[in-house]
């Protein structure tokens, strides 16, 4: 993936054997318990790229980040249409031309209903081997597995209740694709998320912003989202 | 911690270790423990949704119950079936195993969620579970489920596609709880998978031509007993914009119905989970 540049303050506070990401991580799962709030001062962000465009605030910016991870969704399996792995059969690319016009549908529903205001972003998929099996596989898993993921933890994020429906709507069916694509990957493999408790654990829009980054080359920040 | 687990299996670039199955099933065995340890910030946490606001409790308690329902019929669907020689695929089994303990946690974090909330779970004894679908009355539209691998395919899939829709339609009746929310979003996504698992055997161990996903209101199956889980699922506007076609792309109805699943409301659910229960 492509790394963004810090600050020294920053590296220095990256040195000591902690990757960025595992600081998240903690920083995630911290943050329930109303740690570490008070020291995420936004221009000490280590995620923050400059020039990074700003996702918004409250329902409409959590809204805005799933048009942004459907814009990546649905420019993934175009370009995997249109560089078909070796190997590829018909049913998978059947499954494949279908689960792109779900996401376009997704991605076209949410473009209107923020009534033109959502954040266009370019994708990179500079890092996906398209011509490979497993690289293709295990990018599109990634990004399904991290789209249920931002979609069940949003739920509790939105005020309005007609967005938690609508998460859930797009959630089960992410899942149906996530699952699909772990099962092409290595047959049976239909629950590899689910955790010791049986459940599906949520990604807060901080770390998806981080993850969905490497997809993009217009950076965005979830910095005002809600993330607690 | 879970969720560290995952951010940090995402940020690994290595999908594999969770794959294996073997993995799967040592972190299964050996975290039973720790499960004790999670359950505590849980509860500590649902002090603060006890306030809520909105909701009264009796209504979530009784969502949940109604959730229950679903789950103790699954249950005991996965017990039975694992029971009888070879109705389930071998090379699936461990698979099986999975969803039949999936199961039982969806039970025990729904049970927990209802303590915590002061209320008393519904108990259902497995005698009273017709799984024929007949009330307890004999015969049933289900009833060669533990005797046909395809029968038995065919109520997994109704019973997963209609419990991915029945906890969808809860997840916004219980707004003002935010963790019974958390809860029912982050099991729901799970009994979707569940669904590919059975939609997929369906296609692949017996050939019939059923997708992952549901297209308009069908069943994929001529037993008409199956059909109420589907209804409703032929909707194609969401938030009053129409899908099909939309912004000149094209999205087939079809692919407009499959694109989002629809939530059932209780009064739908218990039209489907009743016939599951002795009524006698």
């Amino acid at each position: 993936m492509k790394e963004v540049k810090n600050t020294n303050q920053e590296e220095v506070a990256f040195s000591k054997g902690v990757s960025r990401r595992k600081f998240l991580g903690y920083a995630g799962g911290l943050a329930g318990a109303g740690l570490l709030i008070a020291s995420c001062k936004k221009e000490d962000d280590p995620v923050m790229p400059d020039g990074a465009v700003d996702l918004g605030t409250n329902d409409n910016g959590l809204l805005n980040l799933m048009f942004v991870m459907q814009q990546i969704e649905a420019a993934f399996y175009e370009q995997l249409l249109n560089n078909k792995f070796t190997g590829i059969n018909a049913q998978q690319e059947e499954y494949f031309k279908e689960m792109l016009d779900h996401e376009i549908g997704h991605r076209e529903l949410l473009r209107n209903y923020l009534q033109g205001k959502g954040t266009v972003v370019e994708t990179d998929f500079s890092s996906v081997t398209f011509s490979s099996r497993l690289s293709t596989l295990e990018n599109a898993e990634l990004i399904e597995n991290l789209g249920v993921a931002m979609l069940n933890e949003v739920g509790r994020l939105f005020v309005a209740g007609e967005h938690v429906a609508l998460a859930g709507k797009m959630a089960s069916l992410e899942a149906r694709h996530a699952a699909t694509v772990s099962n092409m990957i290595s047959k049976g493999n239909f629950f590899g998320p689910v955790d010791v408790t049986g459940v599906e654990q949520g990604s807060l829009p901080s770390n998806t912003v981080t993850t969905i980054n490497r997809f993009l080359a217009t950076k965005v920040s979830g910095n005002n989202l809600p993330n607690k | 911690m879970n969720f560290n687990n995952i951010i940090d299996e995402l940020a690994s670039d290595n999908t594999e270790r969770f794959e294996q199955p073997a993995h799967r099933r040592e972190i299964l065995k050996g975290w039973g423990t720790k499960l004790a340890m999670a359950a505590v910030p849980f509860a500590a946490a649902s002090l603060f949704a006890n306030k809520s606001y909105g909701q009264s409790k009796e209504t979530i308690i009784n969502i949940l119950n109604y959730l229950l329902k679903a789950e103790y019929i699954s249950r005991k669907l996965y017990a039975e079936a694992m029971k009888v020689d070879s109705l389930l695929p071998a090379e699936f089994m461990s698979q099986f195993e999975m969803v039949a303990a999936h199961t039982q946690l969806h039970m025990d974090t729904l049970k927990q969620l209802i303590a915590e909330l002061g209320g008393s779970a519904t108990t259902i004894d497995d005698a009273k579970i017709d799984l024929a679908g007949n009330g307890g009355f004999g015969g049933g539209p289900f009833a060669d489920a533990l005797t046909n691998t395809e029968d038995f395919l065919i109520l997994m899939q109704v019973l997963t596609d209609a419990g991915e829709r029945i906890y969808k339609g809860q997840t916004f009746q219980v707004l003002s709880d935010k963790i019974t929310l958390r809860a029912l979003t982050t099991i729901h996504s799970v009994k979707a998978r569940q669904a590919a698992f059975a939609r997929y055997l369906r296609n692949y161990w017996i050939g019939d031509d059923v997708k992952p996903w549901i297209t308009g209101t069908s069943s994929d199956t001529t037993n008409t007993a199956a059909q109420r889980a589907y209804a409703g699922e032929g909707n194609t506007t969401q938030l009053g914009i129409d899908i099909v076609g939309i912004n000149g792309y094209k999205v087939s109805t079809d692919a407009a119905t499959q694109a989002f699943d629809e939530p059932l409301n209780m009064i739908e659910g218990n039209n489907i989970l009743n016939r599951f229960i002795d009524m006698r």
